[in-house]
């Protein structure tokens, strides 16, 4: 479970001799195993929240506890997709895995095993002695959600992870991941500026607005997965969105 | 093949010239030896067991003050980058002992190591230190944020951050700063052999020299080249292969 509460953020310029507000008073809590998808235009906040929870960002106020515990660093029990993938260039497919794995101490004897299994569900079998730099963006992407799947993280923190893909890409890799969702149970908290990306996937979208970033809409979406992004409900919750975020 | 004519040709056909110079007497040999009677003594020296030795005296110092040098560059430059306050303390010292030529300490060295192996040793040492230092420095420095961010996140502890992220993330630097270093250390080591040790590359040279052996000196000029050359191809070599991913190839 992931709790804020009264979240304010300013990121001051002490050069300039300005700041930004980019939290104000930002409250809500996600449930174990829920897909949370936070959305909203650049300059909301949204990779701010998703910093405060993965533990890079420590200054703030308010309180931000994970499983009931205030966070104070960052971990492997919330492991983070970026959206520049953040692989090792130098270490190959199968190495990345391995790093990651005996990183959050969960190498064993059988693990060269497992590595071997998750890559090939995510369809990297044949790339296992590649070095990231000869994969495709897609498959950049896939080999960073592995090595969360390998350090078996309960809790899947995704910061615009399908951003930099086409849009072929993009739609297989939401697909996958809804599967995934279903086969671990993980907790997603996914954050995107795609309205249709967030409907898609998650099971509650909060739509964010910027200067200074602060909640203005939750919605539960309650469609059947898989969902039809062009069915007349799915329009419905877009349209919902689209107006808050045009109002402003 | 194709590149390997492309790429020597000229030199060849330079020499070639250069040897009908010569024997048309466009070119007076006291002056420019003919690179053929240059390859006579070059064989003569190889027979006779002299090049053998003379290098293998001057790799000796090569090797070993190139040894201390790297290292002593690494490891300071490590602790630079990583420690502010170590950084604070020798950033002005180093960047002038770095502004002073590595050839003015011939006096200081043979001060305070007399004559013989060590001086050579110490002038390598020092020149080959501070390519390393300041390429290990920004190699470290350069580290991309995003890299340690993920780490941590994967619950790296201190000791795999820095082998398999900080270090692995810094190699291209530090083998840029090698190359540096062994092209000084092979100009340093003949310089060091100037200063009286009994055999070496250098020290032959001199003595040719001294005697006005041209086509020797000749030579043995040559023969610094050509290990300079060689030394190069072979971290460049071992760079390609250690730098395999930067290129994005299958393994």
């Amino acid at each position: 479970m992931i709790e804020f509460h009264g979240i304010f953020k300013t990121f001051k310029n002490t050069q300039a001799g300005t700041s930004i507000a980019a939290l104000e008073n930002v409250s809500f809590i996600q449930k174990e195993g829920e897909f949370l998808a936070i959305m909203g235009p650049s300059g909301c906040g949204k990779s701010t929240l998703l910093n405060i929870v993965a533990g890079f960002e420590l200054k703030y106020e308010g309180v931000c506890r994970v499983n009931g515990e205030p966070v104070t660093n960052t971990g492997p029990d919330r492991g983070v997709v970026f959206q520049e993938y953040a692989l090792f260039p130098w270490m190959t497919v199968e190495e990345n895995i391995t790093f990651a794995m005996k990183s959050a101490g969960k190498w064993t004897r059988n693990s060269s095993k497992i590595s071997k299994d998750i890559l090939g569900r995510m369809g990297l079998s044949n790339f296992l002695n590649s070095f990231p730099k000869s994969l495709s963006g897609g498959m950049r992407q896939r080999l960073a959600i592995a090595r969360i799947i390998a350090i078996d993280s309960p809790m899947m923190l995704m910061d615009e992870p399908f951003g930099a893909l086409d849009a072929l890409t993009r739609s297989s890799l939401q697909k996958e991941l809804v599967t995934l969702w279903h086969e671990t149970k993980k907790t997603i908290f996914f954050i995107t500026h795609s309205a249709d990306e967030a409907i898609y996937l998650a099971d509650r979208v909060i739509v964010m607005t910027p200067r200074p970033g602060k909640i203005v809409l939750e919605l539960k979406i309650e469609i059947e997965r898989p969902r039809d992004p062009t069915s007349p409900e799915f329009n419905e919750y877009k349209k919902n969105i689209l107006k808050v975020l045009n109002s402003d | 093949m194709k590149v390997a004519i492309q790429k020597w040709w000229f030199p060849i056909f330079l020499l070639c010239f250069w040897e009908f110079s010569v024997s048309n007497k466009w070119l007076d040999h006291s002056f420019f030896p003919a690179p053929s009677s240059m390859i006579i003594v070059m064989w003569g020296d190889i027979l006779s067991g002299k090049i053998i030795h003379d290098s293998w005296a001057s790799f000796q110092r090569f090797f070993v003050g190139l040894f201390i040098g790297s290292t002593l560059g690494i490891l300071l430059g490590l602790t630079m980058a990583v420690s502010k306050s170590v950084d604070f303390m020798l950033s002005a010292i180093v960047q002038i002992i770095r502004a002073i030529p590595p050839i003015t300490w011939i006096g200081f060295s043979i001060l305070w190591f007399g004559i013989g192996t060590k001086p050579a040793i110490f002038l390598i040492s020092l020149g080959t230190i501070f390519p390393m230092l300041i390429n290990t420095y920004d190699g470290v420095r350069q580290v991309d944020e995003l890299y340690i961010r993920a780490a941590m996140n994967l619950g790296a502890k201190r000791r795999m951050l820095f082998w398999n992220v900080i270090l692995s993330a810094a190699l291209p630097n530090i083998l840029t700063g090698l190359r540096v270093s062994i092209g000084l250390a092979w100009i340093l080591m003949v310089v060091g052999e100037l200063i009286a040790v009994p055999n070496g590359l250098g020290q032959t040279l001199m003595r040719a020299q001294d005697y006005n052996q041209v086509d020797r000196m000749l030579a043995y000029m040559i023969v610094i080249g050509l290990y300079g050359f060689l030394s190069d191809l072979l971290l460049v070599q071992i760079s390609n292969y250690l730098l395999r991913w930067q290129r994005g190839l299958e393994r």
